[in-house]
């Protein structure tokens, strides 16, 4: 796992001086890092995309909570987001966690149970940066695959039902032979022991239709 | 002397056809005087009547009649002088002018008739009148509800503004209050690490937690009572409506040095729109505080309210019982605190009452007049209890 050597930072968003004071220093004490910002056009520009997860407050001047959510979304930055408010209505709860918050504390509320959902939290950012690196991986593999394994490897994988080599042969123009060997080959690039394996694996990361 | 042959000319006077017999003669004379002042008279007093009333329907009508009779007089009076003077062509020529106005009255008269039925009569003036006061009456008495309807919805307005203000407050002061909180909980971490084991530290410090949390359990009540973002119904525990309740109140039963117990028997869901209810009880236990708080309590009995619920045949009875002079029977609570409020953060019974009904429930009242009055609400129980809300406060 990527994630695994690197500490996890606590990116907090909070326009209140005196909460921006409080929360990292009592975080700090449970030995996170924190870092801080006052409004959410700071934090868009301090992101350096680290593992970790947003303490995101509702209220903000200019962009406010829930905008900054979509905008990350627009962005394609999957940082788990928890939510913290000192008037959350049902309807703002309900709308941030639909968008994938992980979840919606209403201040104030216990340090232990804060650290229970920024661990919740964090636990999701390194499943999410792990199949990220796995895709990734997958993705670079693919890339080393020539024009004709290319070929196969879509044989393989589009399909329902993975053809066998003969109706591949035809497909493709080639000998029965020339098809196996390309397969192997694929095979051994994309570290799958078997096509059934490989066929789980990469229909995971591209979303097949079959899956 | 007159001519011959002249309608001046004197006859013999009318005195020789009674042969100038007294009797006869005075008799008539005497008559026709009478009836001339009488004829003079009338019309003398029905000008003077027409002068002084203002409006008058057919003036023309009472002054051809005035004419007419004037002129009925003038004819009686000159019969008195042909007794003696025989100027029988003078007298014709009167009363051909008599004749004239006696016609005009009468041709004027008959087609006034249907006029003169329309009008209406005084007795039928009179119940028009009854009837316009009955209105009067009726419209005093609107417009006095209107203007306790205008007064109501006046605190409603302030009760609203309270709200928005509320939203703000809780926004800001949640702020510090969870600055508080975290610092507190930093503190027993820093406490902890240093081996400081001293339990009247760690006390004070979570006593802090405590009252850190219960000023925004107050906040939080405090705008969802005046928020309307929960319109609609939801399934609820009376328990959670009821500390709602009473953390709204609490400050001024204290005040009034009035302890309130809570007896929860039963504790079921019920459907119902969570802030009117909220408002339904706040009402109930601050009528009771107002009761006991303004009058002159007994020092031997104790100053208590008594909020309890019980679940009676798929209904949830919650009451609110005090302790102080009660109601007298005779009279309707509902509609005795219906105008006399102007303060506190009730709605006046009459809403309550309408709250309650509206969520199918019933509104009692009992006292016996002397020690303490039981309001009591009644609830269906909702069937099935489903965990429908998103969030819930805790």
């Amino acid at each position: 796992m990527l994630s695994e050597g690197s500490s996890p930072v606590i990116y907090l968003v909070d326009d209140d001086k005196s909460v921006l004071k409080t929360l990292p220093r009592a975080l700090e004490l449970y030995g996170y890092t924190v870092r801080s910002f006052a409004t959410a056009k700071d934090f868009l520009a301090g992101f350096d995309g680290e593992h970790g997860c947003l303490l995101l407050d509702l209220s903000l001047p200019v962009m406010n909570g829930l905008e900054l959510q979509d905008e990350l979304a627009k962005l394609k930055i999957n940082i788990p987001i928890v939510f913290i408010t000192g008037h959350g209505g049902v309807t703002d709860s309900v709308r941030a966690l639909r968008h994938g918050a992980v979840d919606f504390l209403l201040k104030p509320f216990r340090t232990e149970k804060l650290i229970e959902s920024i661990n919740e939290a964090l636990e999701i950012d390194s499943v999410n940066r792990a199949r990220l690196a796995k895709d990734n991986d997958i993705q670079r593999r693919i890339a080393k695959l020539t024009d004709r394994e290319r070929n196969v490897f879509d044989l393989l994988v589009l399909d329902n039902e993975p053809p066998s080599s003969k109706v591949m042969a035809r497909k493709l123009g080639i000998s029965h032979r020339t098809v196996e060997h390309h397969r192997s080959r694929v095979l051994e690039k994309l570290a799958a022991g078997s096509v059934v394996e490989l066929r789980l694996t990469i229909g995971k990361t591209l979303g097949a239709q079959w899956l | 002397m007159v001519e011959t042959g002249s309608l001046f000319e004197r006859f013999t006077p009318h005195g020789m056809c009674y042969q100038w017999r007294p009797d006869i003669l005075w008799l008539n004379v005497g008559s026709d005087v009478i009836i001339a002042i009488a004829y003079i008279l009338i019309p003398a007093g029905l000008l003077y009547f027409m002068n002084r009333r203002s409006e008058v329907i057919y003036p023309a009508l009472i002054y051809l009649f005035c004419i007419f009779i004037f002129s009925c007089g003038v004819t009686h009076a000159f019969g008195i002088w042909t007794v003696w003077n025989g100027q029988y062509g003078v007298q014709g020529l009167i009363k051909s002018f008599t004749a004239a106005a006696s016609v005009a009255t009468a041709l004027m008269l008959y087609p006034a008739i249907p006029k003169l039925l329309a009008l209406r009569s005084a007795r039928e003036l009179e119940q028009v009148n009854n009837q316009l006061e009955l209105q009067i009456d009726r419209r005093k008495k609107s417009q006095q509800q209107t203007l306790e309807l205008q007064n109501e919805l006046a605190r409603v307005g302030r009760i609203t503004t309270v709200g928005q203000m509320a939203t703000g407050l809780a926004h800001e002061v949640n702020q510090p209050l969870l600055a508080i909180s975290a610092s507190a909980d930093t503190a027993v971490q820093v406490a902890r690490s240093v081996d400081a084991n001293d339990s009247m530290l760690f006390e004070c410090l979570e006593d802090i937690q405590k009252e850190t949390h219960r000023a925004s359990e107050i906040i939080r009540a405090l705008r969802s009572f005046v928020d309307n973002e929960p319109s609609g119904k939801t399934n609820v525990q009376i328990d959670s409506l009821i500390y709602q309740a009473l953390s709204l109140v609490s400050n001024e039963a204290r005040n009034a040095d009035i302890e309130i117990l809570v007896e929860i028997d039963d504790n079921p869901f019920i459907e119902a729109n969570a802030v009117q209810i909220v408002q339904v009880l706040v009402n109930l236990v601050c009528n009771a505080v107002e009761a006991m708080a303004g009058s002159q309590q007994n020092p031997a009995r104790e100053r208590q309210i008594q909020v309890q619920t019980k679940q009676l045949n798929g209904e949830l009875h919650v009451s609110v019982a005090d302790t102080g002079p009660g109601i007298a029977a005779d009279r309707d609570p509902f509609l005795l605190f219906e105008s006399d409020k102007d303060t506190g953060m009730g709605v006046g019974l009459s809403i309550c009452k309408d709250i309650v009904t509206g969520h199918n429930g019933t509104i009692k009242f009992s006292s016996d007049g002397t020690s303490g009055a039981t309001f009591t609400i009644c609830l269906p129980v909702s069937a099935e209890p489903h965990m429908s809300q998103v969030y819930t406060d805790d």
